[in-house]
């Protein structure tokens, strides 16, 4: 089921991680401090819907547990527990 | 100036109402409306990546690469696919595979890359799978 990009970077920042929006046509840039950066998919801008293969691989890039990003995204959780 | 070249492999599958692009050796997902839009965002996001790694002084190369279920539908499309002809529909287009090329020059005494240029590889070496393989796409990706 695809993540509304809001809701993404409401996640994301639980996790530390901020997102730049300027510079990409296609793509965002997602940030955490001491992590290599990541692209967020954005071709709709504000709009745009997000993959499960996206959040999949972002979880996995950045080693977190994709069941609670997933619970987070689907508002099943309210905060972290990892 | 010495020059240093890499290939980068894409996976480009539908998902549901989008195109999912997946450059396996870094990892890097993006996503477009339709089959070239996901092509090129996913051009962009490794421009964008290798960038700031290098800036960075880190090598892209580093970063984990795709799982080994991606790896087997790269190949799997690249030797069972036809090359994707510009005129085809891409409504018949269940997958594509293609490469990234990455040239990066480098600094002759230091070893250090001093800048760096992606290029799409040319059409030919687009290789498609049409739509009789449509049913392996989004829900099977991890």
């Amino acid at each position: 089921m695809p993540a509304r990009i809001r809701d993404f970077i409401r996640v994301a920042e639980m996790y530390g991680f901020t997102v730049d929006s300027s510079g990409g046509k296609h793509n965002w840039r997602v940030r955490r401090p001491g992590a290599r950066v990541y692209t967020l998919p954005a071709h709709n801008g504000s709009k745009s819907e997000l993959s499960d293969p996206y959040i999949n691989a972002f979880c996995r890039q950045y080693e977190l547990d994709r069941d609670e990003f997933w619970q987070l995204l689907r508002g099943e959780l309210k905060e972290r527990i990892s | 100036m010495q020059k240093k070249q890499c290939l980068l492999r894409v996976l480009v599958s539908r998902c549901e109402a989008q195109w999912v692009s997946h450059c396996l050796d870094l990892d890097l997902v993006s996503e477009g409306a339709t089959l070239r839009d996901a092509v090129d965002a996913v051009v962009e996001a490794i421009d964008m990546v290798v960038r700031e790694d290098v800036q960075q002084g880190l090598d892209p190369l580093d970063r984990k690469r795709a799982p080994r279920e991606f790896w087997d539908r790269w190949f799997e499309v690249m030797t069972t696919g036809v090359p994707l002809d510009p005129a085809r529909d891409e409504r018949d287009v269940s997958e594509l595979a293609t490469l990234v090329k990455v040239v990066r020059d480098l600094h002759p005494a230091l070893d250090r890359e001093l800048r760096e240029e992606l290029e799409l590889l040319p059409d030919a070496w687009q290789i498609a799978t049409l739509e009789r393989l449509r049913e392996s796409g989004c829900a099977r990706r991890g």
